[in-house]
């Protein structure tokens, strides 16, 4: 089972606040889920590396060629927030 | 004549002779969708103005030859449509408007198609039941108290009720197969790399793949053959083209060997699914294929391997929803705080949950046992398709272990709702082409479906395969 | 406790902007001080649906300087998410190289007080750059992401400098390299080369390293210096009382020259690295590595070495010479042509050089051209004309960029070489000043001296002073 501390600290990585009922109903649920991938560490792997995954092809790469910049109102007008051409957001505090 | 039950091969065929326009078609699907979509609610946006205008420019083109001229097509919400609502059905992407169309839009409209509205999902494809929609509910067109399936419930329903030819869905563990199944219609998702990911709102992105929900298999040939292909702008997709995906159809399975995996009596699958598919065995022998039962890949291990890998992937992908660049920001004091309420606002349960799981997963000190395990497991699921294909053509196996479910049964159960994927998710693991068939009803009037799934790069074998089934089944309701 | 029981262990990270066409994984062009969020596509400003494809140029460079550092080049690397959540990151992560990096194990040569030594090179990846913020205390802050994707590579020594000098001597040839290869235009200022600073203290003698603390935000050498001294003097005082160093990271703040601390190590982030599902592996074979090789020009170390062989010049001559491929090359063909190495080297370094300084321009955009320069360094040396009248024609090449022999003929300076013309000159000089005759042929023999300066006076500066005196010598008698 999850702790309180553990779930808030995954809360804190993901930037993602729960209330109190819904870290309660969340931490069974996750629990549950995580008891259920846990599974995985029973299966036999031996021999599997984890980049061994097929690629049938050879990558491609993109030749340097300039253009497709957006209008920047076009961009803008989709910010909750602007100012002057920049993307206005609430003051990054900074911890001293 | 109502044009909106037509196939996509039936309207080539009216279009071909003169007798129909394109705006009649599509006047014929917007009357469908205002006749139906209330109850259903498959649509989250209808474009009448949009498509109308584009049916008449289409008109003055004498451009028939074009692949899906005139065709009317839906579009599944998390797929970018310049200047157009694109949510993925979540608060967070509430009135966001993408300033670029996806690869595979630009692909239907060079191609001649209509798109005609964009349908409803579970938010961001997390889910299966259409439910995790932020915005409303879909019903399931064969019987409203049921669910659709999900993620891409909107899709299958809007193509089942008769609203449109083709949906596009999107499928990361069976997105697309599972909902098509549930409603009815015919599912196809290719092989990972076959169609551009490029505007579609990423879930996971070594998984995802958009593919088309139709109700026949020829049409999802055609679609196939035209948003199929590699993309400059997708790393990812494979280089060449899969060649005309329609030339298998009619062939018939003479001499194809399909693998039926071995154990399925250990999964607790439907009496009157288990008995189509009994029934569906003797047909094909009859037809001329070889079939022979096989041992599958660990079902539960892929699971398992999915939940790990999607939500990990997801974790990632969504951070951009933060509420500096586009759409929802919650207002707050201080930059950290508008992360975490917009966040914590924006997101619904399930996409919360997958976060949540998905940052654990990935955290220090459980990479390894979780993440990296799950990788290993996934190179080993890989591998024993590729066992399996290098004797056998197809493999057949149901889409989903039963039909559909009441609306809110399954919601507060996570688990439950995730081993509905118990059959689908494989083939992402592995990113061979999978597809669901209609198969049948059940005794209460709600549809089964049958997945069919073929090697890497395989998608003409699937096809025809799937042909033969849609024969056996007779499954013809034009 | 003396200075001498500690040992300082200094690695550095090198952040570098790569001069290539495009960003790393789309095609916006990169342009310092363009208007803000002008240069920002849906790739770069990680939209979503947007995927980013690697762009070769960035590649090349990146082997580039991994060859030119003595890297060995991966086959295979890798591309990983970085988590972190800041506004400046519209992802909220950077796609960065993790555990595979394209180049290993190389070094860079300084010069120190003991001769030459190498500081081992771990690792040079490419990764996307972030956008800008500006902050105003305790209002709100401004993102401009133009910056975004913006190629980098990281530069990472292993912890070999021992010094705050000994850094800056590193940093010093590792931006002379980047200008050597085209590849960064190496500038601190601007921002388009960057350091962070990993410090750390061990007892003389020890092979374990201490506790590290790093410095970001330092942005020219001399803040690289001064806050190398500040913080390996703040360490020492901590150990020598006794204490612990605490993990953290801080900001160099240039204007009180003291060291802020940004976070702790508490606070250090779990970057939940995991390989970049969107990009495919990187392959890099031979022809590709070859192909790069041929690219790459003499690099300043063997230059200076050339330089010191060839041209016999010192050790501070060849490394002032070297320190700008440009100068080095203007030098080269000065040289080439006059056949004096030294003359030119000294031409190059005092008259050039400040010219540079005075005109702030480039090399590349002086108005002489060194071949001209060849010319006036020809003429003065075969005496057309005086050393001080090579001065007059050069401050005039500057300002017209004209050949010298034209400079020197509009000038009318040309020296008097004519033997009869300065015979007739001095006849009539030593005429007009019998008396200082008289003592000269007395015994005043300083007075010769004065005769000459007569001389260069009545032929306002032209008469080649050497002829002059010794007519004067012959006429005055003894």
């Amino acid at each position: 089972m999850l702790s309180d501390d553990e779930i808030k600290h995954i809360e804190k990585l993901a930037r993602i606040r729960l209330d109190n009922d819904a870290r309660e109903k969340f931490k069974g649920q996750l629990s549950d889920i995580i008891e259920f991938v846990r599974t995985l560490q029973k299966v036999d792997t031996t021999g599997f590396e984890s980049e061994a995954r097929k690629r049938s092809f050879k990558p491609f790469l993109r030749e340097g060629r300039a253009g497709g910049e957006l209008e920047r109102d076009k961009v803008l007008e989709q910010a909750p927030d602007t100012k002057n051409g920049f993307f206005k957001v609430p003051p990054v505090i900074d911890k001293d | 004549m109502e044009l909106n039950n037509k196939s996509i091969s039936e309207l080539k065929k009216l279009y071909g002779q003169n007798s129909v326009k394109p705006s009649e078609v599509v006047q014929s699907c917007l009357d469908a969708i205002s006749n139906k979509d209330n109850e259903i609610g498959a649509f989250l946006e209808v474009m009448p103005e949009d498509a109308l205008r584009r049916a008449r420019e289409l008109e003055k083109e004498s451009s028939e030859e074009r692949a899906l001229f005139g065709i009317p097509i839906a579009v599944k919400d998390n797929i970018c449509t310049i200047d157009r609502h694109t949510t993925c059905a979540s608060k967070i992407l509430k009135g966001y408007k993408p300033p670029y169309n996806a690869t595979v839009v630009e692909r239907l409209l060079d191609a001649g198609a209509i798109i005609i509205g964009k349908t409803n999902m579970d938010e961001f494809a997390m889910g299966s039941s259409t439910e995790n929609s932020a915005y409303q509910i879909t019903r399931n067109p064969w019987n409203m108290e049921f669910a659709p399936g999900g993620s891409s419930g909107g899709s299958a329903a809007a193509v089942a009720a008769y609203m449109v030819p083709v949906a596009l869905g999107s499928d990361t563990g069976g997105s697309i197969r599972q909902p098509a199944s549930l409603c009815g219609v015919v599912g196809l998702k290719g092989t990972y790399g076959r169609v551009s990911r490029y505007g579609l709102v990423a879930f996971a992105s070594s998984l995802d793949q958009i593919g088309p929900i139709t109700r026949t298999v020829e049409d999802s040939a055609i679609v196939m053959n035209v948003i199929s292909g590699r993309d400059t702008f997708d790393a990812t997709t494979i280089p060449d083209k899969p060649g005309d995906l329609t030339v298998g159809l009619g062939r018939g399975v003479e001499r194809l060997k399909i693998a039926v995996p071995g154990d399925l009596e250990r999964w607790d699958i439907d009496e009157e699914l288990k008995g189509i598919l009994k029934d569906t065995v003797a047909k094909l022998k009859e037809a001329g294929a070889n079939i022979e039962p096989v041992k599958f890949p660990d079902m539960e291990a892929s699971i398992a391997c999915y939940y790990v890998i999607a939500n990990a992937e997801a974790s990632s992908n969504l951070a951009r929803y933060d509420g500096v660049k586009y759409a929802f920001r919650a207002e707050a004091e201080s930059i950290g705080e508008m992360y975490e309420r917009t966040r914590g606002e924006g997101f619904g349960d399930e996409v919360k949950r997958r976060i949540l799981l998905g940052t654990y997963v990935l955290s220090a000190g459980y990479y390894d046992a979780y993440y990296n395990k799950a990788q290993q497991v996934r190179a080993m699921i890989c591998s024993e398709f590729e066992t399996i294909f290098s004797t056998y053509d197809l493999v057949m196996l149901p889409t989903v272990p039963g039909p559909s479910f009441r609306l809110g049964e399954r919601i507060d159960n996570p688990i439950e709702m995730y081993l509905s994927d118990i059959f689908t998710t494989s083939a992402n693991i592995a990113g061979i082409p999978a597809l669901s068939v209609p198969a049948g009803f059940t005794r209460k009037g709600l549809p089964l479906g049958i997945q069919l799934m073929a090697g890497y790069t395989q998608e003409a074998k699937l096809l025809q395969g799937a042909e033969m089934l849609e024969k056996i089944y007779n499954f013809n309701k034009g | 406790m003396n200075n001498s029981s500690y040992e300082t262990v200094i690695g550095l990270e090198v952040h570098a902007q790569l001069l290539t066409e495009t960003k790393i994984f789309c095609s916006c062009k990169p342009e310092y001080g363009a208007d803000p969020n002008t240069r920002i596509c849906p790739v770069c400003m990680g939209l979503p649906g947007a995927l980013p494809v690697l762009n070769r140029e960035s590649v090349t460079m990146a082997i580039m300087m991994g060859l030119a550092l003595r890297c060995d080049i991966a086959a295979v690397s890798e591309f990983s998410r970085k988590n972190y959540f800041y506004p400046d990151c519209p992802k909220n992560y950077q796609i960065s190289m993790y555990d595979k990096p394209l180049c290993k194990n190389g070094f860079v040569e300084i010069e120190t007080d003991n001769g030459p030594r190498n500081i081992r090179i771990e690792r040079i990846h490419l990764e996307d750059d972030a956008g800008k913020m500006s902050h105003e205390t305790g209002k709100d802050s401004l993102v401009d992401f133009n910056r975004c994707g913006v190629p980098l590579i990281e530069i990472v020594s292993r912890p070999d400098i021992r010094t705050g000098l000994e850094a800056v001597k590193y940093l010093v040839r590792v931006q002379q390299i980047l200008r050597y290869l085209g590849i960064c235009d190496g500038n601190l200022e601007e921002g388009s080369m960057r350091c962070d600073v990993n410090i750390s203290l061990r007892p003389a003698g020890s092979t374990e390293l201490g506790t590290k603390t790093e410095i970001k935000n330092l942005n020219s050498f001399k803040a690289i210096e001064k806050g190398v001294e500040f913080e390996v003097e703040r360490q020492r005082r901590v150990l020598e009382e006794g204490g612990s160093i605490e993990q953290v990271t801080n900001l160099w703040d240039a204007d009180s020259g003291r060291l802020v601390m940004m976070r702790s190590k508490e606070e250090a982030n779990d970057y939940r690295y995991f390989p970049e599902p969107d990009l495919l592996p990187l392959e890099v074979d031979g022809e590709w590595i070859d192909g790069v090789r041929d690219m790459i020009p003499e690099l300043p170390l063997e230059k200076e070495r050339r330089f010191r062989e060839e041209y016999m010049l010192s050790n501070y001559d060849s490394g002032v010479l070297c320190a700008e491929k440009g100068i080095a090359d203007y030098f080269e063909i000065v040289a080439e042509s006059t056949g004096l190495a030294k003359k030119s080297a000294n031409w190059v370094m005092r008259e050039i050089m400040r010219a540079l300084k005075n005109l702030g321009c480039a090399i590349e955009t002086f108005p002489v051209e060194p071949e001209k320069l060849a010319g006036l360094i020809a003429l003065v040396e075969d005496g057309i004309i005086s050393g001080s009248a090579g001065q007059d024609v050069f401050a005039e090449m500057i300002k017209s960029g004209a050949d010298p022999k034209e400079v020197v003929k509009k000038l009318g300076l040309e020296q008097i070489s004519d033997s009869s013309e300065l015979e007739n000159m001095v006849d009539s000089i030593i005429a007009a000043h019998p008396e200082e005759g008289e003592r000269y042929r007395e015994g005043k023999k300083k007075l010769l001296g004065f005769f000459v300066g007569q001389v260069m006076r009545e032929s306002r500066g032209k008469a080649n002073p050497e002829l002059a005196r010794n007519i004067l010598i012959k006429k005055l008698g003894s």
